[in-house]
């Protein structure tokens, strides 16, 4: 037998004080009376019992101080060897999904609450012997606690749990518990959750699993999908997929608002059967973009479920300034470029004149310094000193070999062209990197991609008048390529992610890793490959900004100083302060907004059921039983 | 401490008038002695002895049937009237459970009150008060006095009575007060009766003695009905005997039971022996006693 607590034993010497206190109190309490001929006569039957008379008083200080010392031992924490081998390993999995977030109309309470106050009230009842961990089961399994049987840290970890607008990872998190657990047949895992039994019914069977449900049935509304994409026939239009569900035995009518930005683009009346769908796909246009927000005009259990988001980018016109030769028209060059939507073109014969925050073409001239944007040479000569030199003249300049990795080449194919005027280009080194796009049969390259600080250069080497290629339906794919690559922008939108999944977004940008920005300012580091940024699972709805982390002033992983308001990515990114792209996370998930539980029996879990009650415990009751004895013995018949 | 007080005589002087109200001579010194003597009112007859007076001899007896008899008359004279007052440790005893008590409330004074009345109704009729301090043993005499002047001595002489003794003995004091007493008359028994060895003995020899025993019983409300319960150590006030006891709520009701047969048993013996009975406690004043003993006379 170990003690817990052995220092409390001093609480012992309380031992003395009663023995100081019997010993004056044998001392009897004199009472004068003016005859003792009736006492007598009543006392007379009990004076065979002297002996228990004098021996009973010392019998009731021996019970007095075992009584004493039972509580003495009940404070010390006696932990029995057989009690510590039966101690359990209690995993408590605190379901904190987006659909616990509900509130409960009788209480007021959300369910997350009270699965917070179930799991503390267990903690507290943790025994000697006893370990726990705590394991979140909202978007992302998370272990908050590991295995420990410190009871105030693991309702401190309880009542941190956050609610989160993600998932249940229910099955996930049982796993996870099972493999905290050290032993089997130690191991208890208890899940607080509004998961009911029935989707559940496969794991809850099994004997280490108590199965705790929160929360009652509410109707509730939500957009349940919202998905924006470029229009295929409008440049700056876009198409929007709506669907709104009602997760209710009865029907219901809402109505749907949607705003770009803080302008109102719909308002759409909704009625809704039985357990009904809502779905339609609704089209506009916006050069300027921003977030496009929908709503539910609903009062409901969830209200995280009632707003969704996606993000239209914007469209702005492209300045590009086409910068000829004295003696080129670049006919088929301007008339690719004024097919291109978006471009607001400018021809000039001045080599020195660039186009401002946009993209220059030189076509068969050479301007005497390279530009600070970006630029695309259709070059005949070579650049200037220290950028590039051209070969000799190729004499089959057919493209042989071509980068499909590229998105300039992206829907090109150029295999087999002839490209007249074609010569090998040979760029410095001091220019930037060098990527060879094309490549004739003899290894002469004739498209060749720079990355520089300044800005990007795409440099062919061809004669453009002469040549196939601009009779090639792949030269204003080609060409609307390169626009899309010079100025970091596909125009396409990225799709609105769900909470609680991974994914992968673009990231066409030099910065090899990124941030990730909550919608509450805080950022995290998002790891970058083969031009994709990896996003893990977040748990919050709203509209996060995918950052350059370089881009961002004095910004460390910390959230923002509460002394300066907080500036959100919509804010950082429509100030063009920093180059990045905003993302849009929606819960949009039909599990998590059907808060309909089905009926069940509601077992209380107790963690008394291995091993018995701690020691102290029946010590209490052993000394509540002296108690009892002795006043059954002693005192009842003084009242009785 | 003064234990009769202006007040106190004032209430003394109400209760004489009320006294003879009420009786209108007939308590106390205006009723006849039973001795038989030389008065007017004749009483019986009795058997001529030679050498009696002849004056008395009934001659219309004599001459219708022979007989010689002699009339007896009852004497006309005073009533004596004898106050054994219980002066005994036990008297001292105060109202409440918490023992020996200052004058106030204690039995003794009570009794104290209740003699010095019925003394000063009795002197204001001109009778003859003697009173008897005891306790197993005569402690003090007052002699007989007459007249109502004679009342402060008289009660100077309860004031300066102290309780004590170590047991009661009323037979024993009784027969020696019998035969010192120079008449018989009134003997008016003024105690708690804790005596431990009864106390019918000694009203028995008053009345074999001819006098006129009246018993005045006093105790307290917490004799009667104790409050005191565990583990404790009773100690008899007059004796000093101890008895270590646990004083249970069902001791307490045997106590009760028997403390009522006493009172029960002492009613029957003075109802049996025609002899006047009072019971009075501490709590209620002693002209309320008187009172009550006055009505009770006059109705009996």
């Amino acid at each position: 037998m170990s003690l817990a607590s052995p220092e409390r034993l001093m609480w012992l010497w309380i031992a003395v004080p009663i023995i100081v206190l019997y010993i004056l109190k044998t001392r009897l309490r004199r009472q004068p009376v003016a005859t003792l001929l009736f006492w007598d006569q009543i006392f007379e039957e009990k004076r065979q019992r002297s002996l228990w008379q004098n021996l009973r008083r010392w019998l009731s200080l021996l019970l007095q101080l075992i009584f004493v010392s039972l509580l003495a031992f009940a404070l010390a924490d006696p932990l029995w060897r057989w009690q510590a081998d039966s101690g359990q390993e209690v995993i408590l999995v605190v379901d904190n999904s987006a659909s616990m977030q509900a509130v409960e109309p009788e209480t007021g309470q959300t369910r997350l609450q009270l699965a917070v106050d179930r799991a503390a009230s267990l903690a507290r009842g943790l025994r000697q012997g006893d370990q726990m961990a705590l394991v979140t089961a909202g978007t992302t399994v998370r272990v908050v606690v590991g295995m420990s049987d410190f009871a105030p840290a693991i309702e401190e970890a309880i009542h941190s749990i956050q609610p989160t607008d993600g998932p249940t990872q229910i099955k996930d998190a049982i796993e996870a518990a099972r493999r905290l657990a050290d032993e089997e047949e130690r191991r208890r895992i208890v899940v607080i959750t509004d998961t009911t039994l029935d989707e559940q019914s496969d794991i809850e069977s099994a004997e280490d699993l108590s199965w705790e449900s929160v929360g009652t049935s509410q109707t509730n509304l939500a957009i349940t999908t919202f998905q924006v994409r470029r229009s295929s026939v409008d440049p700056i239009g876009y198409a929007l997929l709506v669907e709104v569900r009602n997760f209710s035995d009865e029907p219901s009518s809402t109505r749907l608002k949607l705003t770009l930005g803080d302008d109102l683009v719909d308002v759409v009346p909704i009625k809704l059967e039985a357990d009904g769908v809502w779905q339609t796909t609704i089209e506009g246009t916006s050069r300027e973009g921003g977030v496009l927000t929908a709503s539910l005009d609903a009062t409901d259990g969830l209200s995280v479920d009632n707003t969704a988001r996606a993000v239209v980018p914007a469209r702005p016109f492209v300045p590009v300034t086409l910068v000829t030769g004295p003696d080129d028209q670049s006919f088929y060059l301007r008339t690719v470029l004024e097919s291109i939507p978006l471009i607001k073109l400018t021809v000039v014969n001045d080599t020195e004149q660039t186009a401002e925050n946009g993209l220059t073409i030189y076509s068969g001239t050479v301007p005497t310094e390279l530009p600070p944007g970006p630029a695309l040479f259709i070059a005949r000569d070579e650049g200037p000193p220290g950028t590039w030199k051209l070969g000799s003249e190729i004499d089959t300049p057919i493209v042989a070999k071509q980068d499909k990795e590229s998105p300039l080449l992206r829907h090109v194919q150029l295999q087999n062209v002839m490209l007249a005027g074609g010569r090998d280009i040979e760029v410095d080194e001091s220019l930037g990197e060098a990527i060879t796009l094309l490549e004739t049969a003899d290894n002469s390259r004739v498209l060749v991609s720079v990355e520089r600080e300044a800005g990007r250069i795409l440099i062919l080497s061809a004669n453009l008048d002469d040549s196939d290629l601009p009779l090639r339906i792949a030269f204003p794919v080609m060409m609307t390529n390169a626009m899309n690559w010079f100025f970091r922008q596909t125009g396409d939108m990225n799709p609105a992610l769900h909470t609680g999944l991974a994914t992968t977004v673009p990231w066409d940008f030099d910065a090899a890793s990124a941030v990730l920005m909550s919608p509450d300012g805080n950022v995290r580091n998002i790891s970058v490959a083969r031009d994709r940024a990896a996003i893990s699972p977040i748990g919050k709805a709203g509209v996060y900004g995918l950052f350059s982390p370089e881009s961002l002033p004095k910004l460390d992983m910390a959230p923002q100083s509460e002394e300066l308001p907080i500036k959100t990515p919509e804010e950082w990114k429509l100030a063009e302060e920093v180059p990045g792209e905003l993302l849009a996370v929606n819960l949009c998930s039909a599990d998590e907004s059907d808060l309909r539980v089905a009926q069940q029996p509601n077992e209380t879990t107790s963690l008394v059921s291995r091993g018995g009650a701690p020691a102290w415990f029946y010590l209490v009751m052993l000394a509540v039983a002296l108690v009892i004895g002795e006043w059954a013995l002693f005192h009842r018949r003084v009242v009785a | 401490m003064t234990v009769f007080d202006s007040d106190f005589l004032k209430r003394l002087e109400y209760l004489s008038l009320l006294s003879k109200r009420m009786f209108k001579g007939q308590l106390l010194a205006q009723r006849r002695t039973m001795q038989t003597g030389g008065g007017i009112e004749f009483a019986d007859h009795r058997e001529y002895i030679s050498g009696d007076d002849l004056r008395y001899l009934d001659w219309n007896v004599y001459a219708r049937h022979g007989d010689l008899l002699l009339k007896r008359f009852q004497e006309e004279e005073d009533l004596h009237v004898y106050m054994l007052l219980d002066t005994s440790a036990s008297m001292n005893i105060a109202g409440s459970d918490s023992g020996h008590g200052d004058a106030t409330g204690t039995k003794f004074l009570l009794a104290q009150q209740i003699v010095a009345a019925l003394s000063y109704i009795a002197l204001a009729d001109l009778d003859r008060v003697s009173i008897l301090a005891y306790d197993d043993r005569v402690r003090a005499t007052m002699p007989l006095i007459r007249g109502k002047n004679q009342v402060l001595s008289l009660l100077r002489f309860l004031e300066q009575l102290e309780c004590g003794g170590e047991r009661t003995d009323l037979q024993s004091v009784v027969g020696d007060f019998v035969d010192r007493a120079p008449r018989t008359g009134l003997a008016i028994v003024v105690s708690d009766l804790y005596d431990q060895k009864g106390f019918r003995d000694g009203i028995d020899r008053l009345r074999y003695a001819r006098f006129e025993p009246h018993v005045i019983q006093i105790h307290t409300p917490s004799e009667a009905s104790p409050s005191f319960l565990g583990d404790m150590e009773l100690v008899d006030c007059e004796s000093g005997l101890q008895k270590k006891v646990t004083v249970t709520e069902r001791k307490l009701r045997q106590y009760k039971k028997l403390f009522q047969a006493f009172l029960d048993d002492i009613e029957t013996y003075c109802r049996n022996h025609g002899l006047s009975h009072t019971r009075a406690t501490t709590e209620v004043p002693f002209d309320a006693v008187l009172l009550r003993m006055m009505r009770t006379a006059a109705v009996g």
